[in-house]
């Protein structure tokens, strides 16, 4: 229970005050009004005794009475309303108010910081780990309390408005003042008038109310004596009169109003009322409770101020004291709750009244000396008056009992036992209900005893008081009257307590009983309701925390209604202190403390008490914050909103229902519809009543800023029949970090060929699309008139749909000249409309629950300067029937464009703020958390730049591998500016061509290269067939070979630049893959504007192009050298080459056959001279999985730098110049791809073997094994598709490198080991081929041996035979080689013993040479045979070294072939 | 703070080092996480099916009473170290699902506001079953502690200590199998689907 500013005893003390009546007369009622007071009022202040009192108990013992107060009420002949006290008690419940603007501190214990209005509590969980030191701290801290004074004033209030019950005399009348004024005419009479009065009131069975203690009640009388007005004299005279007739200690002469009403001096004196202003009230409004009747005498007297004094009225309104209450009174009463209805009505009148007269001060009329005075007579009533009264009346009462008490006590149990038969059995109390209605006739003995004790209680005699309590409840519990037995009970618990010295414990039980008693027999909640006040307040007192909460909690939980009385506001306020009492445990219980909190709080709303219920959710709120009880706090945010709305708190609403809305909520769809309606219903207040004030930042959707996008550009324009626009980028393409790696190589590339070869150094590649994948470290860069999308990812976290409507984003723009250096400086808002930037507004865009959508917002710059994008501006708003929205398709709603609204909606902004990547370069950033700049909404706008839209015409989607297609290109500037330095890069350039040099031969319009070929022929005459054509072109002719990038290729624009609004249409070759499969390829279009700009140099248009091929041709080739020495132009130097064609098509396509047309060659060093002809076949045909080997003799041919040779041999009718477009393109981009291919194998490869000082030797070697012919199969196929005949052309390249090694069209796959060893030391050194393998070395030199097949020789005639024998040596390299030549026959070989017999070589059996590069030389040798039969003539042994080399690679030239002769006898 | 935290879950650990499960209980578990089987609707038809599953706990006797369903309600928290709900769940009674809805909020109140007895209960017992600590109205609230301090809260209507004692066990049982999981941190949110107390409602 919250800590009260009095004492328990106090508090105690004061719940039970001697009430003393007061009558006045209309004069002495003006008087005091003067003051702006009644009488009661008057005295009020002064109504604590200061000094201490000293009385005599019967048995003659001295009794100090201490701080004695007394209670003088004016007479109220009506008992109090039920409803008056419950206004009433609402009334001070809602006017005390914790103090506002206090500043609390807050104490950290545990895991709760509270803080509790004016003060903070310690409060921890007995949580294990600091449950010691909580403990410790708890019991070392000084407890704060907490105050509530609206319970305070609440019981203050609720103990005086307590109407007087039978069964109790605490708040009896004890004695009544009779005020006269002396200025009345007839004070004496007025006097007895009064008595009179008062006997009436006390004594006719009229008045049933106000109960007084005893029949004869004290009476003393007070002359009132205006000193300002009246003759001193004449009051003195009437004293004395008074005197004289009620004794001096019956009478008291008071004198106020000593002062003339002067404004000016006021201030000085103090104002005791101040204090009691609000009891002041109170008591004001409990005398004017009885409604109808006070506003007429309050009328009254206001007439009687104002008009001055006339007899007859106030006579007749004295006599309106006694009559008019009554007459008034009882149609009132009759009519029961319209009286409560009534009151209402006429309260707020006295309401403010009261204010009004409140507004002047009180006892403005008194001087201190007459405080004084007043005091004075106070305590001279007490003293001389009422003490002795009251203590005669004790004495008389208990010699009454005393007397009484043997006789009647047992001759009632006698009788008792007589009739009853035995002992009355114990009684269960509900049994006993029905004797609860026992009544005792007023001056029955058990009330004597009842009255005894109250008298010695209010006295403060609390030992006397007890045992007499304890003697009546014996009594009222032997009669079964339990009504007087819980009284009896609950006073016996407070005066046992009350005792001094504590002899006994506080019989908390007796409390108990008594509650229950009031509660389940009486049905008296007003009573129990006390008794539980009291009981807490005394368990509170004694550190019983726990069983004060239960208390008073056994009091709320009782819901019904008592006496049209509902019990919310006693129940809130109960619960509240419960809660209190909670957090003052030993080990407070925190959230025992929130849940009560909780409940009070509900029942103050349910009471009304909106800011009580407010303060009371709020305090819960700090312990249920942040734990995760979402349901909980979801029920504290709604409630906290709903009363702060209704308190006009508009902020504090907002953000409750802020914190409903963006918490992760549980609640279901209908209540998070509930929930949003409520808090646009509220913000849509807080807006209007600011509408001029900054847009609010609104809490929905979510907007998931890192996944904003930014999209420079226009969106790509869809194809338009045959015209395939070029991919280029837009929001709709997922990023993918692969792909965006290779684009910014392409234009890395690109750039670096454009500025001669070196990237500059402030290069950064254009992005289009930003993202939180991309670079945001730069502002980037859009371009003037030129869209910027925007796209932003809302996320609606709730169950219910949300409508954005006029969403639009929100700006700053700073226009800058950037071609002047000085920038004038000027700020704007995004607003629509603007004609600095224009933005689309999407009307409605709706968001279905738990959706995440994106939503793309445009911006139109007009000017060049620096744009800051800020965030959205939209109304938020929901839609009608959400409920029954899940059946409804949304996508319907959108296209109809017709969304139902309902009406709520409130404008406001959402900021887009982007964190930047998080820095991890420096040490310092790795220690710390810092974040890069993102800027990605703060682009740059920069001066017109062209606009380039290229476009594909034809383009195919399949092809056969290597498969020729001819396709159109267009190129438009659709921009303001020309555009020049076109160029266009790709990771496969050997895909396609623009055709080199000699292609303006061509068509140049797509039209009219339908049917066409893609290649350029000529007819030939059938005499040429199988033998070579040839034409001679070098690489530079078609674009290849410029430096090392053949990746860029400069697209031939007429001019070289692209004027505004031009379009150009160009020829475009492609050759279909030579894998099949589906492949992407990827086109980076570059260009610069005519004007170089500072930021902006170029800008690119990307294009994907996938192409999906199948397979065709596959193409084999080999080289070998031809044995035959001399050919037709007597040089040594010839090869055959032996090319398979196999068709792999798998037929699925429709191709029914391939023709090859056309075996060209280009080499700059060979060239194919004729076909040898295998099959009588005209030209080549290759049905599905045939396959076909061609064999053609290649020669070498002159060779001048750079140019290639190209020597077509034709199979057909028509000869396609492979030196011209497309042909030759291709060829040279196959060409390339393979020289880069093979340049990144030899450089892994000289890695190795540079340090080799033996690796030239190798080379060389190994170079005449080497020829650079390539083989170009070019074919035709015949395809039905739709029952249309095509004929489809193509080319296969074979490139040969090495003789005798097989050569393919395509690039071999090499097959991937699935699976490596992992190896943990280092791999050895594979030593370099420091020796020429044996096969290279044969290859050095050629050897052939010239002799006649068979010879005649007549061994008759001559025994030898001597046969001719020429060795052909051709010397294949380039270096000159040393060559031995020895003839010592040997047999190595097995084979050679089973030839039969042998032969000898004849003269010189060793030749050392020197062969020059190319040379050939023969040597004359003779063989000798001495026998007939087939010899071998392959004996001699050629060792060949390189001139300038030591002997290390001498290695024997074995002659592979067999060279057999046969000798004849004739 | 952090040392603190780390202590509950080393508590953790060694209670399931000590916690011996009968035999047969962690065996129908294991099957449980092992082969979920089909999980019977909330009927009376699962219900039955379980039974015929515990008929060997019904022999020894510590199962022997299955309480009726059909006309209570419970509702069941995890609380965490900071006062925070872990894992929550409800089962009503077929009829009354819609007129509890708005009040769910209750639940947590209850729950919440018994935390303080049971924090001052449990040192006051040897067990880690409290058995009832708190009445609100008609709700009853049982609680369980475990070693490492988390509280098991049972709001139910109806008096049903044996069983609420059996479900308390056999969740602590999942709950340190999941807190096991390396990936949990202790206290945070159980979203996992693995402790489906659904399955182990019926057997009141």
């Amino acid at each position: 229970m919250a800590q009260c500013v009095q004492s328990v005893q106090e508090f105690l003390q004061d719940a039970f005050v001697p009430l003393v009546a007061a009558l006045c007369s209309d004069e002495a009622e003006r008087l005091t009004r003067r003051n702006g007071l009644s009488f009661a009022e008057l005295v009020k202040p002064f109504c604590r005794l200061t000094s201490e009192v000293h009385m005599r108990d019967p048995n003659n013992q001295l009794h100090i009475i201490k701080n004695l107060k007394i209670a003088v009420n004016n007479i109220i002949t009506h008992p109090p309303q039920p409803g008056a006290i419950r206004k009433l008690l609402n009334d001070v419940v809602s006017v005390s108010q914790p103090a506002e603007g206090l500043v609390a501190n807050v104490i950290t214990a545990g895991d709760y910081d509270l803080n509790i209005s004016d003060r903070s509590i310690k409060a921890s969980v007995p949580w294990y780990s600091n449950w010691k030191e909580t403990l410790m701290e708890l019991n070392t801290s000084t407890f704060y309390t907490a105050t509530t004074p609206w319970f305070e004033s609440y019981r203050e209030s609720f103990l005086q408005s307590m109407p007087a019950s039978d069964h109790e005399f605490l708040n009896h009348y004890v004695a009544c003042m009779l005020v006269v004024s002396s200025s009345e005419p007839e004070p004496v009479e007025q006097f007895l008038k009064l008595s009179q009065e008062q006997h009436r009131i006390q004594h006719s069975s009229d008045y049933l109310y106000p109960k007084w203690f005893i029949p004869n009640t004290l009476k003393y009388y007070v002359l009132l004596h205006d000193v300002s007005a009246g003759e001193e004299q004449r009051a003195d005279s009437i004293y004395e009169e008074m005197k004289q007739r009620y004794g001096t200690q019956g009478c008291y002469l008071l004198k106020i109003n000593s002062r003339v009403s002067n404004r000016g001096v006021d201030e000085q004196i103090p104002d005791p009322w101040s204090q009691y202003l609000q009891k002041n009230s109170i008591q004001n409004q409990e005398s004017y409770e009885d409604g109808p009747y006070t506003v007429i005498s309050n009328k009254s007297a206001d007439h009687l101020i104002s008009d001055g004094l006339d007899i007859d009225i106030r006579d007749g309104l004295s006599n309106n004291f006694k009559a008019h209450p009554l007459q008034l009174d009882h149609p009132s009463d009759t009519s029961g709750t319209l009286d409560g209805t009534d009151f209402i009505k006429t309260t707020p009148s006295l309401h403010e009244s009261k204010k009004s007269s409140s507004g002047t001060p009180h006892g403005a009329c008194l001087t201190l000396t007459d405080h004084d005075r007043i005091r004075q007579f106070i305590q001279e009533f007490t003293f001389r008056g009422l003490l002795p009264h009251i203590e005669k009346t004790i004495r008389q009462l208990n010699d009454q009992l005393i007397s009484r008490k043997g006789l009647s006590r047992s001759l009632f149990s006698a009788t008792k036992k007589w009739f009853g038969g035995g002992k009355v059995p114990e009684k269960s109390i509900n049994e006993l209900k029905n004797t609860s209605g026992l009544l005792y006739p007023p001056e029955a003995p058990e009330l004597q005893i009842r009255k005894m004790a109250d008298l010695c209680f209010l006295v403060q005699h609390y030992e006397l008081a007890y045992s007499c309590y304890h003697t009546a409840k014996k009594d009222f519990l032997n009669d079964q009257a339990m009504f007087y037995a819980a009284g009896a009970l609950e006073m016996a618990a407070v005066s046992a307590f009350l005792q001094p010295g504590a002899p006994r414990p506080y019989p908390a039980h007796y409390m108990d009983t008594a509650i229950q008693t009031y509660r389940d027999i009486c049905k008296n909640m007003v009573l129990a309701e006390r008794c539980v006040l009291l009981s807490a307040e005394i368990l509170k007192s004694q550190s019983k925390y726990s069983e004060a909460a239960a208390l008073l909690i056994r009091l709320t939980s009782e819901q019904n209604i008592w006496m049209g009385m509902d019990s919310d506001l006693r129940s809130a306020l109960l619960l509240e202190q419960a809660a209190h009492c909670f957090i003052n445990m030993k080990s407070p219980m925190v959230r025992k403390f929130a849940f009560h909190m909780i409940l009070a709080g509900h029942r103050f709303s349910k009471a009304g008490q909106k800011k009580h219920a407010l303060r009371c959710y709020c305090q819960a709120m700090q312990v249920y914050k942040g734990k995760g009880w979402s349901l909980a706090e979801d029920h504290i945010n709604f409630t906290i909103g709903r009363q702060s709305f209704t308190l006009r708190q508009l902020d504090n609403a907002v953000s409750a229902f802020r914190h409903i809305l963006i918490n992760d909520s549980k609640q279901p769809a209908a209540q998070q519809g509930a929930f949003l309606r409520e808090y646009l219903y509220v913000y849509k207040n807080v807006t209007q009543l600011s509408p001029d004030g900054p847009l609010p930042q609104l809490p929905l959707p979510y907007i998931n800023s890192s996944a904003t996008r930014v999209f420079f550009g226009h969106n790509r324009r869809p194809a338009e029949g045959e015209k395939q626009a070029a991919t280029h980028i837009s929001l709709d393409q997922e990023y993918d970090s692969e792909s965006s790696q290779q684009w910014k190589e392409l234009e890395e590339q690109v750039v670096a060929v454009a500025n001669k070869g070196i990237i500059p150094s402030n290069f950064q590649p254009t992005q289009y699309c930003l993202n939180s994948y991309s670079d945001n470290s730069r502002f980037p860069l859009a371009v003037v008139e030129e869209p910027i999308t925007v796209e932003v990812a809302f996320r609606n976290p709730l169950k219910v749909p949300l409508l954005l409507t006029d969403l639009s984003l929100l700006w700053k723009f700073q226009p800058k000249d950037f071609n002047v250096k000085h920038n004038e400086e000027t700020k704007e808002l995004g607003v629509c409309g603007s004609d600095v930037i224009g933005a689309e507004v999407i009307a409605e865009f709706l968001i279905n629950s738990e959706e995440t959508k994106m939503a793309r917002l445009k911006l139109f710059p007009h000017q060049t300067g620096e744009l800051h994008i800020l965030g959205v501006v939209y109304n938020l708003g929901t839609i009608q029937g959400s409920t029954a929205l899940d059946g409804l398709d949304p996508s319907i709603g959108m296209q109809t464009g017709k969304l139902v609204s309902n009406g709520l909606s409130v404008r406001g902004r959402q900021d887009l703020e982007i964190q930047g990547p998080r820095l991890n370069n420096t040490k310092e950033e790795k220690t710390s958390i810092k974040y890069g700049p993102d800027r990605r909404l703060d682009p740059i706008i920069t001066e017109e730049m062209p606009l380039l839209e290229v476009f594909f015409i034809n383009f195919p989607t399949g092809l056969l591998c290597g498969e020729i297609r001819k396709a159109y290109v267009e190129f438009v500037n659709v921009s303001k500016c020309p555009l020049t330095a076109l160029k266009v890069v790709s990771k496969h350039p050997e895909f396609f061509t623009f055709g080199g040099n000699t292609a303006i031969l061509t068509p140049l319009s797509p039209s009219a290269s339908e049917n066409c070929s893609a290649y350029k022929t000529v007819v030939t005459d059938s005499t040429s067939l199988h033998t070579a054509l040839l034409s001679s072109a070098s690489s530079g002719d078609f674009g290849v070979g410029t430096g090392s990038q053949p990746e860029v290729i400069h697209v031939p624009l007429l001019d070289s630049v692209l004027l505004p609004g031009a379009s150009v249409q160009l020829p475009m070759w492609l050759r279909g893959p030579d894998e099949e499969g589906v492949h992407e390829i990827n086109f980076l279009f570059y260009y610069e504007s005519i004007r170089k700009h500072s930021k902006m140099c170029h800008r690119v248009l990307r294009h994907t192009a996938v192409i999906c091929t199948s397979r065709s041709l596959n193409v084999r080739a080999t080289v070998s050298r031809s044995n035959a020495l001399e050919d037709e132009e007597g040089r040594g130097d010839n090869m055959l080459v032996f090319v398979d064609v196999e068709n792999i098509n798998t037929s699925e396509t429709g191709v029914k056959e391939f023709h090859v047309v056309q075996v060209s060659s280009n080499s700059k060093h060979w060239k194919l001279q004729k076909s040898v002809k295998v099959s009588e076949d005209k030209d080549t045909k290759l049905a599905s999985r045939e396959r076909a080997k061609l064999c053609f003799k290649a020669v070498r041919c002159k060779s001048f730098d750079e140019t290639y040779t190209f020597a077509d041999i034709v199979f057909g009718n028509e000869q396609i110049i492979s030196s011209a477009s497309p042909c030759a393109d291709f060829f040279f981009r196959s060409l390339s791809s393979q020289l880069k291919r093979a340049h990144v194998q030899s450089n892994t490869h000289a890695s190795q073997a540079a340090a080799k000082q033996s690796f030239e030797a190798v080379r060389l070697i190994q170079k005449c094994s080497e020829v650079d012919l390539n083989i170009v199969v070019l074919w035709k196929a015949y395809v039905v598709e739709d029952s249309k005949q095509l004929i489809l052309e193509g080319q296969h390249h074979v490139a040969l490198h090495t003789i005798g090694k097989e050569a393919f069209s395509f690039p071999q796959k090499l097959e991937q080991p699935e699976m490596v060893l992992l190896k943990f030391f280092r791999p050895e050194n594979t030593p370099a081929p420091t020796r020429p393998t044996p096969e290279q070395l044969s290859n050095l030199i050629k050897t052939s041996l010239r002799y006649p097949e068979s010879f005649n020789h007549s061994f008759h005639q001559k025994s030898l035979c001597l046969v001719p024998v020429t060795l052909l040596l051709s010397n294949c390299s380039q270096a000159d080689v040393d060559v031995i030549i020895d003839l010592r026959h040997k047999t190595t070989s097995p084979e050679a013993l089973e030839v039969h017999g042998s032969f000898t070589w004849l003269g010189q059996t060793q030749y050392k040479l020197q062969l020059k590069s190319q040379e050939v030389y023969s040597l004359q040798l003779k063989a000798c045979f001495v026998h007939t039969g087939v010899y071998n003539l392959g004996t001699p042994r050629v060792f060949a070294k390189l001139a300038d080399q030591v002997t290390l690679f001498e290695t024997s030239q074995q002659n592979s072939m067999p060279a057999l002769i046969i000798i004849n006898n004739i | 703070m952090r040392n603190h935290l780390a202590e509950p879950r080393l508590l953790e650990r060694a209670a399931l080092s000590c916690y011996q499960p009968p035999p047969t209980a962690l065996g129908r578990t294991l099957a449980r996480f092992g082969r979920p089987p089909p999980s019977p609707p909330l009927g009376r038809g699962g219900a039955i099916s379980l039974r015929r599953n515990r008929c060997r706990h019904e022999i020894t006797g510590d199962r022997s009473i299955i309480l009726k369903t059909m006309s209570a309600s419970f509702y069941f928290v995890i609380v965490g170290h900071h006062d925070n709900p872990v894992f929550e769940t409800e089962w009503l009674p077929p009829g009354k699902v819609e007129s509890k809805d708005d009040h769910r909020h209750l639940n947590q109140f209850i729950a919440h506001a018994a935390l303080d007895l049971v924090d001052e209960n449990m040192w006051l017992s040897n067990n880690m079953y409290l058995k009832t600590v708190d009445k609100f109205n008609e709700w009853f609230v049982s609680a369980f502690v475990t070693a490492g301090h988390m509280r098991f809260i049972m709001l139910h209507d109806v008096r049903q200590e044996d069983g609420i004692k059996n479900f308390f066990s056999d969740v602590y049982d999942l709950y340190i199998k999941f807190a096991m999981n390396p990936f949990y941190e202790p206290n945070s949110p159980i979203r996992s689907n693995a402790i489906n107390l659904n399955i182990l409602f019926p057997k009141f």
